[in-house]
């Protein structure tokens, strides 16, 4: 029985957990033979192998995708080598809209998933947004209906040695006795974490502060499901002050060497600069089954953002309150709907589906985006079959989006509009060509209107000493990619290989000014957004060995990634560099060990240094190649029939003092040193 | 099917209603507020003062109200100075983003325990004394200058925000102003 038809049997399509089945795939994780070509699922129990890290992390640690970093706390996640504007984020099936456009904003989501992480890309993805170019990141709790108690929960925890702080997340959850069908669940989490420490140094002024929480229920009645979610999400970010420099004397200054860090000493507390975040997210979802194939789902989603930022100085007119105003405040509403129809059956599933926001942002303070209001619609139609040996999945779909932005020019209000609409699509094909060896075709075309940031930025950014100013004028860009993949299996070994070839028209970037912008602050290198076509390829390989009769597993997996103007030929700068991650897993094989889930691990991560820069567009040489240990050891602790597993980790098990290419303070700061974490997990 | 179907269109409709229902309120916060920062330097004026009152008082500014970006400077003037002369200086800072005009030096000034002025000449002879105090260090609002033979060069102004750590000399902190004024003794 397919896995989504047993779903079906009880009435309740989970619309994901469906796709997941239907692209039973996955490079990355290829440890269950879940070996997709466009796409990767990191479960529950690799997620509670990572609680307290970031998503950001968790996918780097599990996934294989890369992380654009400010410090050690704000983490973007990076697929083929895109993020931000080019890769979407929803949680609990809501794109997640946040101040996106900047590297240094986070995505406001609480790491503590319960659930599973999904990445998917070409087809599956244009089902999500038609604007990620880079892919989609799904974060999905699991369903309520398979709540099976009257109330349970888990409680997890992770302590921190470097940082000497944690993370905690309690989850209760519960079906009515009263009224058949009704569910709940409630979830909460605190993290805290002061300096860390380099093998070095303290890094001053870099802990951070987390509180979450979020509240759900819903009423499952045969053909009938409707849910409430809210979420909300806050975090206090502190941003070194070494980073924060005034211009390009200072900036020189630190490239020169000159500056000696002292190793200082630990501290908690917040200090300037530092950014203040809240994330809303209010839901409504309702789902009516017509048949035992059919299925509308409608979605309304309420969103509200805001982003303080405190710098570096203290300003010297207080607020009319006193209280001490940020020097930059972004407010972000967004409401957001969706209607969709589903149609499963064993050979093949159907999605039409229409989206809308409107999304409107005030930003007060220093000018950096402008007001603006934005709004998208568009719709789909994907459809995948099976016949026989062979798979298709496809995607069609149109989007229009519409940017207003608002300036204001002495005492007059200008509008600017930017429309932009266009179709895309995805076709992609499965060959099983017998029980070893599959192959994978997929071709797709995506386009993407230009952000707020790429339009009408205007301002400095005090991590690099650069002016940026966006470009009116730009238009779109487009994407045509070709995913091709092959997988092989023999008894215990697995590998997955998988090139792509993509080539972007119009591609939206920075190029550097040869004139600087004079201010009183000193001389800046100016970029400015401008737009030309660029080629991004890459590969990305898996080989893995299952679990022997010795309890012994091995997982290796590796990308690189190509990515050049395709005019001037040169490397596009702020690409990961080559990375390869080779694992060892050992679960003892005695009977009794076994029951205990005992598990040991250890892991070996190569970075390559990136040698594919533009040197005119770097102010560092890219820091050389590093290696990374880690290791593992966990177990179920014997109390009583509850499950409790408790886990213990080294990160940097050699303290090596390095700088990562992917950490925009890497002139400023290396990274972490050693870490010892303790996780404790409980269920009940 | 068609009763299907209609259930469909209905419930898509009325998800578009909510949209326009939501839309129609919003409208009106998303009209922009004046985006004015009061907290930037935009200009700088430099008045040398000859202390034995003969050269002639003189002033340097710098200048640009619209800040980092946007339009270039409105003004950047060159020091001329007479060679071999104690001149008293006095620097005054400006916020001409806003309407009128804000001086800002006594909002700098009263943070004088987190800033400091450093000089920097080149290619002209001009040895740099600050003679104001925050009570520890000076801070660099007035300075006396004593100027060398007649020649041109440069002479770099920068204010350093410290927000720790102040020791009297230009190594802590970052840069809050910049300004690279052309000097000519003569």
């Amino acid at each position: 029985v397919p896995y989504y038809a047993q779903h079906l049997s009880d009435n309740y399509i989970i619309i994901d957990d469906t796709s997941k089945v239907l692209n039973v795939l996955d490079v990355a994780v290829s440890r269950k033979s879940k070996t997709s070509l466009s796409s990767l699922i990191i479960d529950e129990k690799d997620l509670q192998q990572h609680a307290g890290l970031s998503i950001a992390d968790v996918l780097e640690r599990v996934g294989g995708a890369a992380t654009l970093r400010t410090g050690n706390n704000i983490n973007k996640p990076v697929i083929n080598g895109m993020y931000g504007n080019r890769l979407q984020l929803f949680s609990q099936g809501v794109r997640i809209e946040g101040q996106q456009w900047g590297d240094e904003h986070a995505p406001e989501i609480d790491g503590h998933v319960s659930g599973t992480i999904s990445v998917y890309q070409g087809a599956n993805a244009l089902v999500y947004a038609q604007d990620a170019l880079g892919g989609v990141v799904l974060m999905q709790s699991s369903p309520l209906h398979q709540i099976d108690k009257r109330i349970g929960g888990k409680w997890q925890t992770a302590g921190f040695l470097n940082g000497r702080g944690g993370s905690s997340s309690l989850q209760l959850e519960g079906k009515s006795q009263l009224i058949k069908g009704l569910y709940w669940r409630g979830q909460g989490s605190l993290k805290r974490l002061g300096d860390y420490r380099t093998p070095a140094y303290f890094v001053p002024n870099s802990g951070v502060v987390e509180n979450n929480f979020s509240l759900e229920t819903g009423y499952f009645k045969e053909r009938f499901t409707i849910s409430l979610l809210y979420s909300q999400f806050n975090s206090s970010i502190s941003v070194t002050p070494w980073s924060h420099i005034g211009n390009v004397t200072d900036l020189n200054e630190v490239l020169s060497g000159s500056i000696i860090r002292p190793e200082g000493a630990f501290s908690y507390q917040m200090q300037r600069p530092n950014q203040q975040i809240a994330h809303e997210l209010f839901k409504l979802q309702t789902r009516y089954h017509f048949k035992k194939d059919r299925t509308v789902q409608l979605t309304l989603a309420r969103q509200y953002n805001l982003r303080q930022e405190f710098d570096l100085h203290t300003p010297w007119t207080p607020s009319a309150d006193g209280s001490i105003p940020p020097q930059v405040q972004f407010e972000l509403l967004t409401y957001s709907g969706e209607a969709l129809w589903l149609q499963i059956r064993d050979k093949s599933t159907t999605r039409i589906g229409f989206q809308a926001n409107h999304m409107g942002n005030v930003t007060n303070g220093r000018f950096f985006i402008p007001n603006y209001i934005r709004q998208q619609a568009g719709g789909f139609l994907n459809h995948k079959i099976q016949l026989n040996k062979w798979e298709v999945h496809g995607t069609l779909r149109y989007d229009v989006n519409l940017l207003t932005a608002y300036f204001r020019y002495n005492d007059a209000i200008v509008s600017k509009i930017n429309s932009n609409a266009d179709f895309s699509g995805a076709v992609e094909v499965m060959y099983q060509q017998n029980s070893n060896l599959r192959w994978f075709a997929g071709l797709n075309r995506m386009w993407r209107a230009p952000g707020i940031n790429e339009l009408h930025s205007r301002g400095l950014h005090h991590g690099t000493a650069s002016y940026e100013e966006g470009n009116e004028a730009l238009g779109q860009e487009i994407m045509n990619q070709l995913t091709l993949g092959i997988n092989y299996q023999q008894q215990k070994w697995g590998a997955t290989v998988v090139p792509f070839i993509s080539y972007i028209t119009d591609y939206i970037y920075l190029q550097p000014s040869l004139i600087p912008v004079l201010s009183i602050q000193g001389a800046f290198p100016a970029f400015y957004y401008a737009q030309s076509n660029a080629w991004y390829n890459g590969l990305r390989y898996s080989i893995s060995y299952e679990k022997n009769k010795h309890g012994i597993e091995l997982r290796h997996r590796g990308q690189l990634l190509h990515v050049k103007e395709a005019q001037s030929k040169e490397f596009i700068i702020g690409i990961p560099p080559s990375s390869f991650v080779t694992e060892i897993f050992y679960y003892p094989v005695p009977k009794k060990w076994q029951e205990r889930n005992v598990f040991g691990s250890l892991n070996w991560s190569y970075t390559a240094q990136q040698w594919r820069i533009a040197p005119d567009r770097e102010y560092m040489a890219p820091p050389p190649a590093f290696h990374l240990f880690s290791a593992t050891v966990g177990a179920r602790l014997p109390i009583a029939q509850s499950e409790v597993n408790l886990s213990l980790g080294v990160e940097n098990i050699f303290n090596t003092s390095y700088r990562n290419y992917m950490n925009r303070q890497r002139y400023y700061i290396h990274e972490p040193g050693r870490q010892l974490i303790i996780r404790l997990h409980y269920k009940f | 099917m068609i009763k299907k179907i209609n259930v469909f269109v209905a419930l898509m409709v009325g998800t578009a209603l909510s949209f326009t229902q939501c839309k129609k309120p919003e409208d009106q916060p998303f009209q922009p507020k004046p985006q004015t920062d009061h907290e930037i330097i935009t200009g700088i004026k430099l008045t040398f003062t000859d202390i034995s009152d003969i050269a002639p008082v003189v002033t340097a500014q710098f200048s640009d109200p619209d800040g980092v970006g946007g339009n270039n400077p409105v003004q950047f003037d060159t020091i001329r100075l007479f060679p071999q002369t104690t001149y008293n200086v006095v620097i005054q800072l400006y916020n001409e983003s806003v309407n009128p005009v804000e001086e800002v030096t006594e909002n700098i000034r009263d943070l004088g325990t987190e800033h400091l002025f450093c000089f920097a000449p080149t290619g002209v002879t001009l040895s740099v004394t600050l003679t104001d105090s925050d009570g520890t260090y000076p801070i660099g609002f007035s300075s006396n200058w004593v100027s060398g033979n007649a020649g041109t060069g440069n002479m770099q102004v920068r204010l350093k925000h410290q927000t720790s750590g102040k020791d009297g000399t230009c190594n802590p902190g970052s840069t809050d102003l910049e300004v690279n004024f052309r000097v000519e003794v003569q």
